[in-house]
């Protein structure tokens, strides 16, 4: 039990005050998060390279890329509003909204891989998953730098659940990526299709989350742990 | 205490201008403030806490929370639900770290280290510990002793200790739980 009173901590906490600058409004700190994101994929464009598939691609006529493309951008928005909001005391509406939002996400864009893969021939390479090692690479290089936005975000307002928090940020970045990736990566294998993009953003996240939440924790302290 | 009525709806609009000053640097707002919000606090942690001699340290860690999420709170949002979540994040924390606590430790207090966990103050637990606990105690590395001593024998809360060994409270958690497996090893081997 503490040997602290009440009256004397706040005491403490008063004369321990200084003046603070407030986190920007959520909507703000996802606008922030979003935008190297979309600056970075401009930029690959501009320099060549990765260009986007040519409007008459069999690609935009296929309800099952359409399917994995909108649903990595879902959770790629999910996600991050989620993560940002999970480090904010009062925004825990918004972040089952964001999770809902990523949930929904993910199931169009696994389903329509799935749909897809069901009516493919087996696997006619059996090097397929090299390739694919480059596109979580370029999935993760295209939202990193949108990752380490909503990581600082998150680390410096009231961070909470550190690993969860950053993961659903990686998976967010990740996913905005991935998206990208899958409307220029010209391999038309669908399993690659199935686990170079469309978990490109659960794989990623998978393989970082115990060293994202211990960095977090190390870098920016946490007030628990999860 | 329970009797008071909830008019924090009505009270909002005072706490948001005091919040909005706090955030300022304005201590006497500041205080106002807390010195306000502090029934509140113990009545959402007294209505979710059974445990009655948890509630002070939930209360008092909800307005260190406070203390260090002030710049999360935004003017254009009321203060009441942002300071309600902060008390509700405290108390889902210190359950988490009760349930842990147990697991960890359930067995090592009551059987193998009896004067180990005294009943009130440090003058009456020295003289309670035993020479063979108070050996063993020695034996421990430095660091892990500080954390068996600073929460079994002073009584601190693990914040408190946390801060007088100037390391995170996680950090004085694996500290306490390494001393005690090590207090039970070698209480054991004694035994035998």
């Amino acid at each position: 039990m503490s040997t602290t009173s009440a009256e004397d901590r706040i005491r403490d906490l008063v004369a321990d005050l200084h003046p603070v600058r407030r986190i920007p409004p959520l909507r703000v700190a996802v606008a922030w998060t979003v935008l190297p994101w979309l600056v970075v994929v401009a930029l690959e464009w501009g320099l060549g390279r990765a260009r986007p598939r040519a409007l008459g691609d069999p690609f935009w006529s296929s309800p099952f890329a359409l399917a994995i493309l909108s649903g990595l951008l879902v959770v790629g928005l999910g996600s991050t509003a989620a993560a940002l909001a999970s480090s904010v005391p009062d925004r825990a509406r918004t972040m089952r909204w964001g999770l809902v939002a990523c949930a929904i996400g993910a199931g169009i864009a696994l389903g329509g891989a799935l749909l897809q893969l069901s009516g493919a021939l087996p696997i006619a390479d059996p090097g397929w998953w090299r390739g694919s090692l480059g596109c979580l690479g370029h999935a993760f290089g295209l939202g990193l730098v949108s990752g380490l936005v909503a990581l600082r975000f998150i680390g410096t307002a009231a961070m909470w659940r550190p690993r969860a928090s950053s993961t659903l940020a990686v998976a967010g970045a990740v996913a905005l990526g991935a998206g990208v990736v899958h409307a220029t990566c010209r391999a038309g294998e669908t399993y690659h299709q199935l686990v170079a993009h469309a978990l490109a953003p659960a794989i990623v996240a998978a393989l970082l989350v115990i060293p994202l939440g211990l960095a977090m924790r190390r870098l920016y302290g946490a007030r628990s742990s999860d | 205490m329970h009797d008071e009525p909830d008019n924090s709806d009505d009270r909002d609009p005072h706490w948001r201008a005091w919040m909005i000053g706090a955030q300022e640097g304005d201590a006497a707002a500041y205080e106002k403030l807390l010195r306000e919000i502090l029934p509140r606090a113990r009545r959402q942690v007294g209505a979710r806490v059974s445990d009655v001699a948890a509630r002070e340290d939930i209360v008092q860690n909800a307005l260190v929370s406070l203390h260090r999420s002030r710049h999360t709170y935004r003017p254009e949002r009321p203060f009441s639900p942002w300071f309600h979540a902060i008390v509700r994040n405290a108390i889902v924390d210190w359950a988490r770290a009760r349930g842990r606590i147990a697991q960890r430790e359930v067995s090592i207090e009551p059987e193998s280290l009896p004067a180990a966990t005294p009943e009130s103050t440090e003058a009456r637990a020295q003289e309670a510990l035993s020479p063979e606990l108070e050996r063993a105690l020695a034996s421990l590395p430095a660091a892990q002793r500080q954390a068996v001593e600073l929460i079994h024998v002073e009584e601190l809360s693990v914040a408190e200790a946390a801060t007088r060994a100037g390391v995170s409270p996680g950090a004085l958690k694996v500290r306490a739980h390494r001393g005690y497996r090590a207090l039970r090893a070698l209480l054991g081997r004694g035994e035998r």
